[in-house]
């Protein structure tokens, strides 16, 4: 890492409008791209704080300022456009959380790196809607909250209850969520209202290893533990009508479900797998990159293809989950209610994918080209009229699903045209770590944080109440101004404001 | 059709006239000319009179010609209806002092005031400010002329709410707008296909369809 | 891999170390990723500290004061370097956790510790996690050499290591 004084360091930063930095070429070594990341005025203080506080002598923490880790990106081989920050990017392994970065197909130079897609492959977040209203909700919440809490299992150590043998998870991983839909957990409606349909293609369960397997097995169908969630939300604010309208969100107070979770152990596992392969390869094909962390194969290698299909099993694995959690959903809600889940009109309004790589068309310097596209922290964002988006929201562009952190608010935005040529197609994917500081976790009062979310009105059905504390809303960037960043660029569009009634996690 | 505007002329037979008669046209056309226009002196309406002749059409023209009528050329109906609102405002202008005490009876209101929540409610429709900005949205969208602005708006919001797309800009271009009901049309096809697809999965987990779950496998909940 | 050893257990089995770990600290979760999460143990020797930081990761994972001792299972680790050593050590005890027998260890007994051919095999004593019985803690998702420290030649014979764990 090149190590240079504050002041000399900005001199690569230029402002370009108030949402919009620009990172030039030289900030970090062997640049191919430059590098851009979105911002208003909270985040862009403390983005070029943690930069500040990185160049202070003797800070090593292991860790790169988020600044740094976009340009070490814009270094890789093969990348096209520019190296991306959403508004809540932060520092993570090799590539930040919330970086996008594009690697040209037809390059035989080009690159996949399992960095890039972060270690809870496909992890997402899907969104089901109701016909209730927050006051059908509000006289039983506690009784529904537990009903959830009871059928979804969560926390560490917790176990499917959707029984599954070797075979079957074999069956799932190459077939995700037509897996799901073969046997009958969810809905033809519900896969037309999924990235990829629920499914990637190119899965292949023989790439994957058994230790990954056998980690998978157990998990699938549970929620996960510490940092996911589902969540009983209520709308609280229209900001486009039309585009509500076309999600089924027609009024204030109408009650949905969140669900956020991802490939468990499994996912992780496949990551770490790749990671000692592709050391291997980078070695062999002499790939010269600025981090250890950003350990990459090329596309068209033996390690980058195995890693592809394997973390395209990882995917399926995780829409199967989320599946399986849909109809534990729908149980919970028909057995409160006394209704079936089709009386409640309880639909996928979408699904989304925070953590994947893709291959997609996008236009680059006017022509049409193949790209590899890594998404870390990062939703697609897909503007209206894109032939991959469903038939439903082709008018209003793809909805993008952001959950805020525990007790805050989440959003749903849609995608737009200036986000497919500014981002390839992406934004933000919720909120975002603030600073990074040292805290003992034996200090903070997690009781107190359970208090605040009562007073807020918001139950909660927590495995590990302990772990409640290092989540407070207060440690994050604030989801409202990361979303009104995103909105303010350009890069998607806000439409709906959820508010959370009731919270089961890990 | 014109009953109202016939029965304020005077017309001794408002009812019963029917503006698809080519002959009773005609005769209402002189009529006009006869009673209240009177642009003409006697002797030269004689193109008028001859409603039997074939070049009453010609003379008609030429009438609509000299009294400077703006759609000479539009949909019969509509000339004559530019030709009874002359007449009307001609026989307003020469009586002014009769019709301008008249009030337009109100009728009796059968709730008490009800205080609205909606803004609209609240609006002066007959403020110059309203009836301005009703014309500039009605230029954007290219809806035509109509006396009442009200009439206007919600023909505006028709058109918005059944536009292709909800940031439609209105310059409908004579590429723009073909394009957009192209899309329409395909995006429509291509709900049925997904329809028909999502019906032959359902009817394949018919036979396939076997979701089970066994609470005893992982302990839910506390 | 493993290798059960049941019935295996005799008194001095059920003799608790004491704790030599903490937790450093923690940088906030994020739904989406991986969080890193630093373990620092240490002991008299080596080895101790590696046992130390086995336990402060199940430490972690669950309340030991909740855990009994009831079987016992045999882990062996291989690697290239002595970093390499800590992380597949701990990388197998994660996996004993996740899959059959899902083992909680409360106590971790190391009875080869090779640092010329890198090699570990170790007993591992605990039960099977059962929610209910465990209180729920966090979910290691993965070890990492982030920042991964050894101190292996200490001036006052205290042997340090310092592991960065993904939760």
């Amino acid at each position: 890492m090149v190590v240079r004084q504050y002041n000399e360091e900005l001199k690569y930063l230029e402002k370009v409008n108030p949402h919009c930095w620009k990172i030039k070429k030289g900030f970090q070594p062997n640049m191919n791209v430059e590098g851009v990341f979105y911002v208003n005025n909270t985040l862009e203080r403390l983005m070029l704080e943690e930069l500040k506080n990185s160049c202070r002598p003797g800070m090593t923490g292991g860790f790169l300022p988020g600044v740094k880790q976009i340009a070490n990106v814009a270094a890789l081989p093969g990348i096209v456009g520019r190296s991306v920050g959403l508004p809540d990017i932060h520092s993570g392994y090799g590539f930040a959380i919330g970086n996008m970065a594009a690697f040209d197909m037809s390059n035989p130079k080009s690159i996949v790196s399992p960095g890039g897609v972060g270690f809870d492959i496909n992890c997402g977040v899907r969104l089901l809607r109701t016909n209730l209203h927050e006051k059908d909700v509000q006289p039983i919440k506690e009784q529904l909250a537990q009903s959830l809490f009871d059928h979804i299992p969560v926390g560490v150590g917790s176990k499917g209850i959707i029984p599954m043998n070797a075979r079957d998870m074999e069956e799932a991983l190459e077939m995700g969520m037509d897996w799901s839909l073969r046997e009958g957990y969810v809905w033809a409606e519900d896969k037309e209202h999924c990235e990829e349909y629920g499914r990637m293609l190119n899965a292949d369960p023989s790439k994957v290893s058994l230790r990954a397997k056998k980690r998978g097995l157990p998990q699938l169908g549970t929620l996960g533990a510490g940092n996911h969630y589902a969540e009983i939300q209520v709308v609280d604010e229209i900001y486009d009508k039309f585009g509500a309208g076309k999600m089924g969100l027609e009024r204030i107070g109408q009650v949905c479900v969140m669900i956020h979770s991802g490939s468990r152990g499994f996912g992780h596992q496949v990551a770490t797998d790749a990671l000692v392969q592709m050391e291997k390869a980078m070695k062999r094909d002499q790939i010269e990159v600025n981090d250890r962390q950003l350990a990459c194969a090329r596309i068209n290698s033996v390690e980058g293809q195995d890693y592809l299909k394997a973390m395209a099993a990882a995917a399926n694995f995780a829409w199967v989950n989320r599946s399986s959690m849909t109809f534990l959903t729908r149980q919970a809600f028909a057995k409160q209610f006394k209704m079936s889940p089709d009386d409640l009109d309880m639909h996928v309004i979408y699904d989304v994918s925070h953590n994947i790589a893709k291959m997609e068309e996008h236009i680059v310097d006017g022509k049409i080209k193949t790209l590899l596209v890594h998404r870390k922290g990062s939703t697609r964002a897909f503007p209206p009229h894109h032939p991959l988006i469903p038939v439903d929201y082709q008018l209003t562009g793809q909805p993008v699903l952001i959950g805020g952190s525990m007790g805050t608010c989440s959003y749903v935005l849609t995608g737009t045209l200036q986000g497919m040529t500014e981002t390839f197609g992406s934004t933000c994917h919720g909120a975002g770590r603030a600073l990074s500081r040292a805290k003992s976790r034996r200090n903070i009062d997690y009781k107190e944080v359970l208090e605040k979310l009562e007073s807020l009105g918001i139950s909660i059905r927590v495995a590990s109440p302990k772990l409640v504390m290092e989540e407070a809303p207060e440690s994050y960037k604030n989801v409202t101004d990361v979303v009104d960043t995103c909105h303010a660029a350009g890069i998607s569009k806000k439409t709906v404001k959820l508010r959370p009634i009731a919270v089961i996690k890990g | 059709m014109f009953k109202l505007k016939l029965k304020a002329l005077g017309h001794p037979n408002p009812e019963n006239f029917n503006c698809e008669d080519e002959k009773e046209y005609r005769s209402i056309v002189l009529w006009l000319e006869d009673q209240k226009i009177r642009h003409y002196k006697i002797e030269e309406r004689e193109g008028l009179r001859n409603i039997d002749s074939d070049s009453w059409k010609e003379a008609y023209d030429t009438y609509q010609k000299d009294l400077v009528s703006p759609i000479n050329s539009g949909d019969p109906n509509e000339q004559l209806n530019w030709l009874l609102s002359y007449a009307v405002r001609l026989e307003y202008g020469d009586n002014v002092t009769k019709y301008k005490d008249v009030k337009v009876e109100q009728p009796k209101q059968a709730t008490p005031n009800v205080v609205s929540s909606n803004p609209l409610d609240n609006l002066d429709f007959t403020s110059s400010a309203f009836i301005a900005g009703v014309d500039r949205v009605c230029a954007l969208t290219g809806v035509g002329p109509h006396p009442d602005p009200k009439f206007r708006l919600s023909a505006v919001a028709k058109i918005l709410k059944t536009a292709p797309h909800p940031d439609h800009k209105g310059d409908a271009s004579i590429v723009q707008q073909p394009n957009d009901v192209l899309k329409l049309l395909f995006i429509q096809d291509l709900r049925e296909l997904q329809t028909k697809i999502n019906e032959a999965l359902v009817a394949v987990q018919t036979v396939t369809a076997d979701p089970r779950t066994d609470t005893t496998l992982g302990r839910v909940g506390r | 891999m493993m290798d059960e050893e049941l019935g295996g257990l005799n008194e001095d089995d059920f003799v608790i170390p004491p704790v030599k770990y903490e937790f450093l600290y923690v940088i906030f979760l994020n739904p989406c990723a991986t969080n890193p999460f630093r373990l620092h143990a240490w002991g008299d020797t080596l080895q101790e500290a590696f046992e130390q930081c086995g336990m402060a990761m199940f430490g972690y994972m669950t309340e030991m004061d909740y855990v009994q001792i009831k079987e016992v299972h045999t882990i062996e680790a291989n690697a290239d370097d002595l970093m390499g050593l800590l992380y597949h050590f701990l990388d197998e005890l994660l996996f004993l956790f996740s899959v059959e027998p899902f083992l909680i260890c409360k106590k971790l007994v190391i009875t080869e510790f090779n640092t010329e051919e890198f090699r570990i095999v170790c007993k591992c004593f605990g039960e099977e996690f059962q929610i209910g019985k465990h209180p729920q803690g966090t979910e290691v998702k993965a070890i990492t050499y982030s920042a991964m420290q050894i101190i292996d030649q200490p001036k006052n014979n205290k042997y340090e290591v310092f592991v960065i764990i993904d939760i």
